[in-house]
């Protein structure tokens, strides 16, 4: 989160300063990716990629602090990820032969890079297990810093669905990691 | 197991004494984040725990991200600036006629050929890449009779109608999200040697995807680079 810097970098940004950018980037990217990981597992990069070229065409006319940034970033997200499984389900990718793993392109692989932190890995596999809307809302919550209200927007639910989504979610996710629970 | 014999595994999560209800406030205070680890019930502590673990966990982003996005954001806020502000040169029709996805992997194929979109914009890149990042990015064009850079290393080592070949075969596998192939053409590209290893298999693969794709002047280009890739 940027904090009280967020409108001053906001406007440079919005008057093409690069660095300004690439603090919204920084700041932004991370956690978008870790909710597109679940949004949109197998193409988190690339549909994060998309949100940022669609962020980047309406960024002169967004208005809003930045918890309204955040939201709209998301809500693009959101849209991206519903895009991209509708391409997928209608255009199945089908594997390429693959090469031998010493010729394979050497580039650092974001997700094995995402998962050397076995605490997160083991909560982003328990949330993956949940039900959509529920990993949805939580990753909303607590990974974007969103509020009730604006994941109820982004989901397109009411904020008293949310946030009972949000609570089952949670207590599933409680059984599955305490040490009575059903995975280890 | 309890003193009932049942083991708490198995039993429903209503009976979990330790974890609250629905509607609970530490709940929320989870979503707020408002509450330390410590702080929670006992039955929340390992999820809170867990919770804030993901939060400080370091999501890296794939090596080039960054400049891919700010290649899109170059081009996307100079996009929808005034006219009078557009660099000379640029491509507005063929940028507005770019969808998002399009836009997202010329953007990178600028970045990658070119080592980065920087040097696109500054006018850096070999000719025949300069046109690609030209007609995707709105990068300068190269005038006529200008003197071909040698920062690339695809051209450096190609001829110019090849490089351009291996450039269309590139951004036509990235925007097919052929991943391995596209990075096989940029390798193809890169080095010599690297023509007659397990690469060339799969790069004129990739090209001949891209001639399906191309009109007759890119076709030239094309065969050429194929050339390149033939045994």
């Amino acid at each position: 989160v940027i904090g009280a810097e967020f409108p001053a970098v906001l406007r440079a940004a919005q008057d093409g300063s690069d660095m300004a950018f690439s603090v919204l980037w920084r700041d932004c990217n991370p956690v978008l990716l870790r909710y597109l990981g679940v949004a949109a597992p197998n193409a988190a990069e690339d549909v994060a990629a998309e949100t940022w070229v669609q962020i980047c065409r309406g960024l002169r006319g967004f208005r809003g602090d930045e918890q309204a940034w955040r939201s709209w970033l998301f809500t693009v997200a959101r849209r991206r990820a519903i895009d991209e499984s509708r391409r997928r389900s209608r255009h199945p990718v089908s594997p390429l032969a693959e090469l031998p793993p010493e010729r394979e392109p050497r580039t650092a692989d974001a997700s094995v890079l995402a998962l050397e932190n076995l605490a997160a890995e083991a909560v982003v596999t328990a949330i993956r297990s949940l039900p959509p809307l529920q990993a949805e809302v939580i990753l909303l919550r607590v990974v974007a810093g969103l509020d009730n209200e604006a994941v109820a927007e982004i989901v397109r639910r009411s904020p008293g669905a949310v946030r009972v989504a949000a609570h089952r979610g949670l207590r599933r996710l409680a059984q599955t990691m305490s040490p009575a629970g059903v995975t280890r | 197991v309890n003193p009932g014999g049942a083991c708490e595994g198995d039993m429903p999560i209503n009976a979990r004494g330790d974890i609250p209800r629905i509607g609970d406030p530490a709940f929320d205070a989870l979503l707020d984040r408002s509450l330390e680890p410590e702080g929670t019930p006992a039955g929340l502590r390992p999820l809170a725990e867990g919770l804030a673990a993901l939060e400080a966990a370091e999501l890296r982003s794939r090596p080039g991200a960054e400049a891919s996005a700010l290649a899109a954001f170059r081009s996307g806020v100079g996009r929808s600036a005034a006219p009078a502000r557009r660099r000379p040169g640029s491509h507005p029709v063929i940028a507005r006629l770019l969808t998002a996805r399009a836009a997202a992997a010329t953007a990178a194929a600028a970045v990658i050929l070119g080592g980065t979109a920087a040097a696109a914009m500054a006018d850096k890149l070999p000719a025949p890449a300069q046109k690609v990042a030209h007609d995707v990015i709105g990068a300068p064009s190269t005038p006529a009779g200008h003197p071909t850079h040698s920062a690339s290393p695809q051209a450096s080592s190609l001829p110019g109608h090849s490089a351009f070949g291996l450039c269309t075969a590139w951004a036509n596998a990235n925007a097919s999200r052929r991943r391995s192939q596209s990075q096989l053409v940029l390798r193809l590209g890169e080095a010599p040697g690297e023509r007659h290893g397990v690469v060339r298999p799969q790069a004129r693969q990739a090209i001949r995807r891209a001639l399906g794709r191309t009109g007759p002047p890119g076709r030239q280009a094309l065969h050429r680079a194929l050339a390149c890739a033939e045994p």
